[in-house]
């Protein structure tokens, strides 16, 4: 965990640390699993109001508790960004760490998978290696994305590859505006 | 002549509008039918395989293997069956001409000027921001690029952990992630050729994923077959090559829970014929360590002997791997291999390029894959257990590993715990054919005379130990590590935690629900 800024490794401190290592296709143990990474996401969330630094919602999509989707989002120059946020979680979990998904920006960064994965490769992989089976998706977001969406949002938006939403109306306006002078003249 | 036949057809047609003709419509189409399939048809399907030795027998060099005495009986590769599972997540890029060319500029805020790359993930990268934005997630700084990294000892060499595109990948620092994913996606069409041209009985295919015109640089898919699925793309040109092998394309993504109940069952599962169940081997041509780990998972569960294969991402080093449930390392015993370049790493110019991919890379993992399975299916030659290639110094190292007894894998354990009982009998059939083989010599001994004393001194025991010392830690020359391992060894909890939650999962969820809407 060297190198990492002392806030984010206080937050991680905060979130407790799962034991059971089982998958989805483990049955009772897999229960005892998704209640631990509920236990742990509760926690995180909790510390992220209590921070006021709240900046993801997430909830299981199925009853087995093996596809996730939510929402997370960035604030860059006082305007917020959100995305989707989706992921399945894999049949070799947790020796393999979830492919967190943001489907909007598929295409728009390089620093991504097909099927708008984020490159988890270098900053999380391995600390997830390291630490089988005692983290889980709240560490995930935490130490995956959360540094991913610090590095690539700002990068994206100066860019111009992402428009905040109420910029994407505006060219519509705009064109309207000139259609509507145009008009007057 | 194909346009001089089209221009026929319009010419046809347009008579066709003017005044209907149910006859011409028939014999239109018999014209297009005849078109379409070029008289150069393929073959029809060969019964036996015959070592006749006549331009027209596609199988007579096969079979001159068994008559030069290499292969006691080639046409028993009819008989097997082998999956391939070949998922290339791949790298979006190739939909996207424009970042293609982004990908070529050189990203500079990945290096600094001292020569040590950076993490792109440190705060500095970007313009700073103001305080009172930083409401986003934290942002996790970190100054060196320091992902744990594997060090090799005897080169003082880093390896970073990066994704494990394939153990035979290159650490690379940066997480450009079109550097891996990309390696291998030829290795297993490649393969699925080579062992359609031997003849093999069954192919299974696993991909899930269409051939784009980024595929090009790879053997095998033609452009013409852009947007088919891979695995449709791949029985197209298959069937045409070698109508005997009967073809299985499943276009699937086996990481999930609902397809890998699939591709379990598909492994298992009786061929069409219903000649064999199940398959003889299964070749892992994939380019992520999350795959990888699937395909180890379902063939730990099965007992199956399975094959790795991986190119790395600057398609300059390779491996292949066999992997028998209980009997040697599985794929979670320990973490992935790596070829190191053996050149200085400063040397090799990585920014800002797309993964690397060679023909010739590709070519030879392929060959050296399909060579060994066929050695395993055909009992002939030694099948090599761990096989590296370095191809910038031409360096093949090899090397054998043991399960690891505390494998995180629980189905590899149990593998483990079968193999060890079985112990007895293997013995006594190894014994058994040891006697055999030994009468057969007394029959006739090679040398009367022996003035040397030379004897031939049994090492099938005493070779063990020394491996087993050597299985999990020391590696030869030239492999590192790719991933670190935990810690320590985690005891498998017993359910002490239940009493820590008692909360029932519903009541949780309402919790985290309660959170997200406040």
């Amino acid at each position: 965990m060297e190198g990492w800024d002392k806030g984010t490794k206080s937050v991680v401190g905060e979130i407790p640390l799962l034991s059971t290592r089982a998958g989805p296709r483990d049955g009772e143990a897999w229960r005892q699993r998704l209640k631990e990474e509920y236990r742990a996401l509760i926690a995180y969330t909790s510390v992220n109001k209590s921070k006021d630094n709240d900046w993801f919602r997430i909830s299981a999509a199925n009853p087995e508790g093996t596809r996730w989707e939510g929402t997370c989002w960035y604030v860059h120059n006082l305007r917020r960004y959100e995305f989707p946020l989706q992921f399945d979680i894999p049949v070799a979990y947790p020796q393999v760490a979830p492919e967190i998904e943001l489907p909007t920006l598929d295409g728009k960064t390089h620093k991504m998978y097909r099927g708008g994965k984020i490159c988890l490769t270098v900053h999380f992989k391995p600390l997830w290696a390291k630490n089988c089976p005692r983290f889980g998706i709240a560490h995930a977001l935490c130490l995956g994305l959360a540094p991913w969406l610090a590095a690539e949002v700002p990068i994206l938006v100066d860019s111009g590859m992402v428009k905040h939403k109420d910029d994407e109306a505006a060219p519509a306006d705009a064109a309207a505006a000139a259609s509507g002078s145009a008009a007057a003249s | 002549m194909d346009e001089e036949q089209l221009r026929a057809l319009l010419r046809d047609l347009d008579a066709l509008k003017q005044r209907p003709d149910p006859a011409a419509i028939d014999r239109m189409r018999e014209r297009v039918a005849g078109m379409v399939t070029p008289a150069a048809a393929a073959r029809s399907k060969i019964k036996d395989m015959s070592s006749e030795v006549v331009d027209s027998n596609p199988y007579s060099r096969l079979m001159a293997l068994q008559r030069m005495g290499i292969v006691d009986n080639y046409e028993r590769i009819r008989d097997y069956s082998i999956a391939i599972v070949n998922s290339v997540e791949g790298w979006w890029l190739s939909s996207s001409p424009a970042i293609i060319a982004s990908c070529r500029r050189p990203p500079s805020p990945l290096v600094v000027a001292s020569g040590r790359r950076r993490n792109p993930f440190a705060a500095s990268r970007g313009p700073p921001e103001p305080v009172a934005a930083r409401r986003g997630p934290p942002a996790a700084v970190a100054p060196r690029c320091r992902p744990p990294a594997v060090v090799d000892p005897r080169r003082g060499r880093l390896r970073l952990g990066c994704r494990a595109p394939s153990p035979g990948s290159l650490g690379v620092c940066f997480p450009d992630p079109d550097l891996d994913r990309e390696g291998i996606g030829g290795v297993g069409s490649v393969a699925a050729e080579m062992l359609t041209r031997c003849g093999i009985g069954r192919l299974l295919l696993y991909d899930y994923d269409t051939v784009e015109l980024a595929n090009m640089n790879r053997l095998f898919f033609r452009p013409d077959q852009v947007g088919m699925t891979k695995t449709d793309a791949a029985v197209q040109t298959l069937s045409g090559i070698n109508p005997d092998v009967t073809l299985e394309s499943y276009s699937l993504n086996i990481t999930t829970v609902k397809g890998f109940e699939t591709f379990l069952g598909s492994l298992k599962a009786r061929s069409s014929d219903g000649r064999n169940t199940g398959v003889d081997l299964v070749l892992s041509c994939v380019d992520n360590y999350e795959a990888r780990m699937v395909v180890n998972q379902a063939c730990n569960e099965l007992g199956q002997t399975w094959m790795e294969s991986g190119v790395s991402e600057d398609a300059v080093s390779g491996h292949i791997q066999l992997l028998v449930p209980g009997e040697t390392a599985c794929f979670a015993c320990a973490p992935p291999l790596v070829v190191a370049s053996g050149v200085d790493e400063r040397t090799l110019k990585r920014e800002g390029v797309c993964a690397a991919s060679l023909p010739t890379t590709m070519g030879v993992v392929a060959g050296l894959l399909v060579q060994n399975a066929l050695k395993y299916l055909l009992k002939f030659g030694q099948v090599s257990p761990y096989l590296g290639y370095n191809s910038l110094k031409d360096y093949f190292p090899t090397m054998e590993m043991k399960p690891n007894p505390q494998c995180s894998n629980p189905a590899c354990v149990q593998r483990q715990k079968e193999y060890m009982q079985s112990k007895p009998a293997r013995d006594a059939a190894a014994k058994a054919k040891m006697e055999a083989e030994a009468s057969a010599a007394d029959e006739c001994p090679v040398h009367l005379d022996n003035d040397w004393n030379i004897s031939v001194v049994d090492d099938s025991d005493t070779v063990t130990p020394s491996i087993l010392s050597t299985g999990a830690d020391s590696l030869p020359e030239g492999l590192v590590r790719e991933l670190p391992t935990a810690d320590s060894y985690q005891e498998p909890v017993a359910p002490v935690t239940s009493g820590a939650i008692d909360d029932d999962l519903e009541e949780l969820q309402r919790q985290l629900d309660a959170l997200n809407s406040s």
